[in-house]
């Protein structure tokens, strides 16, 4: 166990100092017992402190609170990994902000490649079903995938990854001794057993909403891309691809049909210049770089098994490989009795080539 | 000197018959009215003194005792004037006793001696005929209904000097006939009809089948995607009315005193929209004096609920018992009462709070928990009752202007009636008329499957999560679906047609 622990915890719990002159007094000092021990003038002479900081510092020198946090985190069962720490993720340390201290629960490793899928919270059929397909085929070329557990395509891309047993990280933006939202408390469990469910708040933290934005530094920092599936015109995704361009990460967008507001973010981030993805392969192109990937295997878009198919099965296929309709429209366009269209569309259904939304809309299954 | 005068009482929606019996002695004057009657029973002695003065007769100044028998039972409402008046005119003699035997009288003074409306003629005459009176006199206002019955004299009278001399022989007082078609088309024509809206096609195939079956059906959309629109045509496509269903329907809408002026027989199916702030009581019934609910006024017609989430959660509780069972039930210390109630229930919801959830142009404005906790108020003990759900999209501009032209109510109507005649057939022996009443070993006798059928069943509740409850449901309504096409088995078709009618079973939302 790291001996400087109580520390460690101490200044990342201190108030009113910002991260990024934390790391900064760390460079200075080589470790927080210093910065602890540190005087007024020993603290001035860095330049980087304004008087309310030094203030901040020489105010909080108790360390109650870290015992009990760290009393507590051995009780529930959850590790810390301090900046200095050889698990600490490799690209995560190299951020301008990157969070002292992590609390973590399942395996991290210094050297995981990941790649973020995040996403809108009131997703479509259409966001869940890519979140959940792209995130299973990444997962399926060992490539980590970070999300931040929230309701909708973070869900769905930890689900994805975690229908091929692949790994995946989630960050959260409360203490881990919380599961929020509540629903995925099975989802939780299943994460910290394939991956790791991680978060810079300590233990006891209320899932406040400003903590989500400053948790989306960290979804996009430990990981070499962000993959957008789906942002409305100000979802908070669309602050994760910022600060993936901020952090020099590259940026990823599902796109998306041009009326639905579901896809208005994802969109224009592909005006401006993010990476337009419609398949796995277009992301492992960007990551060679980082390792060899052979492209040749991995399942592409299409390829429906439409063999065995009626002709008016066909037909509705062909349809909806347009757009999503909706029964009348379909009924509309094919000279079909309702009653027989009821029995066709749910038998594609159940073969699993189209899917019913909520909405009373059909699409093709991807 | 002692006279008795024959009129009703109210029971529900069945009428008793009651005794006034008036004595008159010496003694200090005065005028006292028992039988348990109530205040307007009680304010009857004021209208029907001014009421005899004002006619020209002499009210008697002595001590007069009116007893409405059966006394143990309460008497409500003003139909008591008339016979109570005639009973005084009887024992001072100026109407002969004899001629009021094999009569019953019912009407509402005013202090001029003319003749008012009152409630439950209908029943009412039902009663005296069965009882074996010859005539009954009513108000002019309501002869019309009261002479839907045959089997007795109906004579309107319009006041109280003309009725006395029709009882002395001096004039004869027509009587009230009846002759009209009362099924004429002419009523109908009047109707909202399915040919006017546009698109949403699916949505009338599942209304036809609510209607074939007997089924309750909710649907969910967006606002302004027609919902209200379709449920206000549901009563055309629903079965023509018998001459007994008919009469049923005016019983209840006469005790409730909704008739229509100078209306005889309520001809359509009555269509009822409560809004959601409705009480419980005035939902199913009841009050200090109790009247019909809209679920009974409702009866044999639509009973349509908009908006389905907003009502109170009481409300919708007391619903349940009265949807199954057909009728209400409300019990008093010396009476309980029955309201039938065999309705079908339309249930319209929004998807959520700001109800553009599932809209493609609109944004939704709900928060994640608050679509979850709207479309959970839809989920629970009503959605048993729920065989049909389905979606009402919101229409696109191109819909509204398309040329297509829609089938017209009288032609769904035709195959409706074909679907409920197979459904009387079948369930002759049965005890009920239609799929949506059977019960679950009935399901297993009239619902069988083949092999491919059941397959089918089982693969779909495997692969598309439909709940345990659904079961049955898309049974009895794959049941309807197979009578609607004339078919004796389900096939595969229709069985694949009943499970997209369960879209709240499943986790869609």
């Amino acid at each position: 166990m790291n001996p400087d622990l109580k520390e460690w915890i101490w200044l990342a719990n201190l108030k009113g100092i910002i991260t990024r002159k934390k790391v900064e007094l760390l460079r200075i000092f080589n470790s927080p017992a210093e910065i602890y021990r540190a005087d007024a003038v020993e603290l001035a002479k860095t330049g980087i402190l304004s008087r309310d900081n030094i203030n901040a510092i020489l105010s909080a020198r108790h360390r109650e609170a870290a015992d009990r946090a760290i009393e507590e985190i051995h009780r529930k069962d959850i590790d810390v990994v301090t900046l200095n720490s050889s698990t600490y993720p490799e690209l995560l340390k190299n951020i301008c902000d990157p969070p002292i201290c992590l609390y973590v629960k399942g395996k991290l490793a210094a050297d995981v490649l990941a790649v973020a899928v995040v996403g809108s919270r009131r997703a479509s059929g259409y966001g869940l079903s890519l979140a959940r397909k792209i995130s299973g085929e990444l997962a399926q070329n060992s490539i980590c995938v970070v999300s931040g557990m929230a309701r909708g395509i973070d869900t769905a891309a930890h689900q994805g990854a975690l229908s091929v047993n692949g790994r995946t990280i989630a960050v959260l933006g409360c203490g881990l001794d919380m599961v929020y939202p509540p629903e995925n408390k099975k989802l939780m469990e299943s994460i910290i057993e394939n991956g790791a469910v991680i978060s810079e708040y300590p233990p006891g933290a209320e899932p406040a909403p400003h903590h989500f934005p400053v948790r989306n530094r960290i979804v996009s920092g430990m990981s070499v891309g962000v993959l957008v599936v789906e942002a409305g015109e100000r979802s908070g995704s669309l602050i994760t691809a910022r600060l993936a361009l901020e952090q020099g990460r590259d940026v990823y967008a599902l796109p998306g049909n041009v009326v639905s507001v579901n896809s208005k973010g994802t969109n224009k981030l592909i005006q401006d210049g993010a990476k337009l993805v419609t398949s796995v392969q277009d992301i492992l192109e960007e990551l060679h770089w980082y390792k060899h990937f052979d492209t040749e295997n991995t399942p592409g878009p299409g390829g429906f098994g439409i063999h065995g198919l009626n002709d008016e099965e066909r037909e509705v296929i062909g349809l909806l490989s347009y757009e999503s309709l909706q029964i009348d429209e379909i009924q509309k366009k094919l000279p079909v009795e309702m009653p027989l269209l009821h029995s066709i569309l749910l038998s594609l259904e159940m073969k699993g080539l189209i899917k019913r939304e909520p909405g009373g809309k059909y699409r093709l299954e991807v | 000197m002692l006279s008795v005068v024959n009129t009703c009482g109210l029971l529900g929606i069945n009428g008793y018959m009651v005794s006034v019996e008036t004595d008159i002695s010496k003694g200090i004057p005065a005028f006292d009215i028992v039988g348990l009657g109530d205040a307007a029973v009680k304010e009857a002695k004021e209208r029907v003194r001014a009421a005899i003065r004002n006619s020209d007769f002499e009210f008697p100044s002595r001590r007069i005792t009116v007893n409405l028998a059966p006394a143990d039972m309460k008497k409500e409402g003003t139909s008591y004037d008339l016979p109570i008046a005639a009973g005084i005119l009887a024992a001072t003699g100026v109407i002969s006793r004899d001629a009021l035997s094999g009569c019953v009288l019912l009407g509402e003074l005013s202090l001029d001696g003319t003749l008012r409306p009152v409630n439950g003629v209908l029943p009412k005459t039902i009663t005296a005929r069965e009882k074996g009176f010859e005539a009954i006199i009513t108000p002019c206002e309501n002869a019309g209904e009261a002479s839907v019955v045959k089997g007795i004299k109906v004579i309107p009278a319009s006041n109280l000097s003309e009725l006395v001399k029709h009882f002395n022989g001096e004039i004869n007082l027509p009587y009230a006939e009846n002759d009209a078609d009362l099924f004429s088309d002419e009523e109908s024509k009047n109707q909202p009809d399915f040919a006017d809206v546009k698109g949403q096609e699916h949505v009338k195939r599942a209304l036809e089948v609510a209607a074939a079956g007997g089924h309750n059906l909710s649907m969910i959309g967006s606002p302004g995607s027609g919902k209200t629109m379709l449920a206000r045509r549901m009563p055309s496509i629903l079965p023509d009315l018998t001459f007994e269903e008919a009469l049923e329907i005016t019983k209840i809408y006469s005790v409730a005193g909704l008739l229509p002026p100078d209306s005889s027989l309520i001809t359509k199916r009555p269509f009822r929209a409560p809004h959601h702030t409705i009480s419980s009581i005035s939902l199913i019934g009841g009050g200090r004096i109790p009247k019909p609910g809209e679920v009974s006024l409702a009866h044999l017609g639509v009973l349509f609920l908009d908006e389905l989430p907003e009502f109170g959660k009481n409300t919708l509780e007391v619903l349940r018992q009265p949807l199954e069972d057909g009728f209400v039930n409300i019990s008093r210390i010396n009476a309980s009462i029955t309201y039938p109630c065999s309705t079908t229930l339309i249930a319209a919801a929004n998807p959520c709070k700001c109800g553009y959830y599932l809209d493609d142009t609109r944004e939704c404005t709900c928060t994640q928990n608050e679509v979850r906790t709207y479309l959970g108020r839809l989920s629970g003990p009503l959605l048993d009752r729920m065989d049909i759900q389905v979606e009402v999209p919101s229409l696109r501009y191109s819909e509204l202007n398309s040329d297509t032209v829609s089938e017209s109510s009288a032609d769904i109507r035709k195959r409706v009636n074909k679907a409920r005649s197979i459904q009387r057939k079948r369930f002759s022996q049965e005890g009920i008329y239609c799929n949506s009443q059977m019960t679950s070993l009935m399901v297993r006798k009239y619902c069988r499957l083949g092999k491919e059928e059941a397959d089918l069943l089982r693969k779909a509740f495997s692969r598309l999560g439909l709940t345990a409850r659904s079961h049955d449901k898309i049974l009895k309504v794959a049941r309807t679906i197979a009578d609607l096409e004339g078919a004796e088995n389900i096939n595969a078709v229709h069985i694949s047609e009943a499970i997209q009618y369960r879209i709240l079973d499943r986790n869609l939302f």
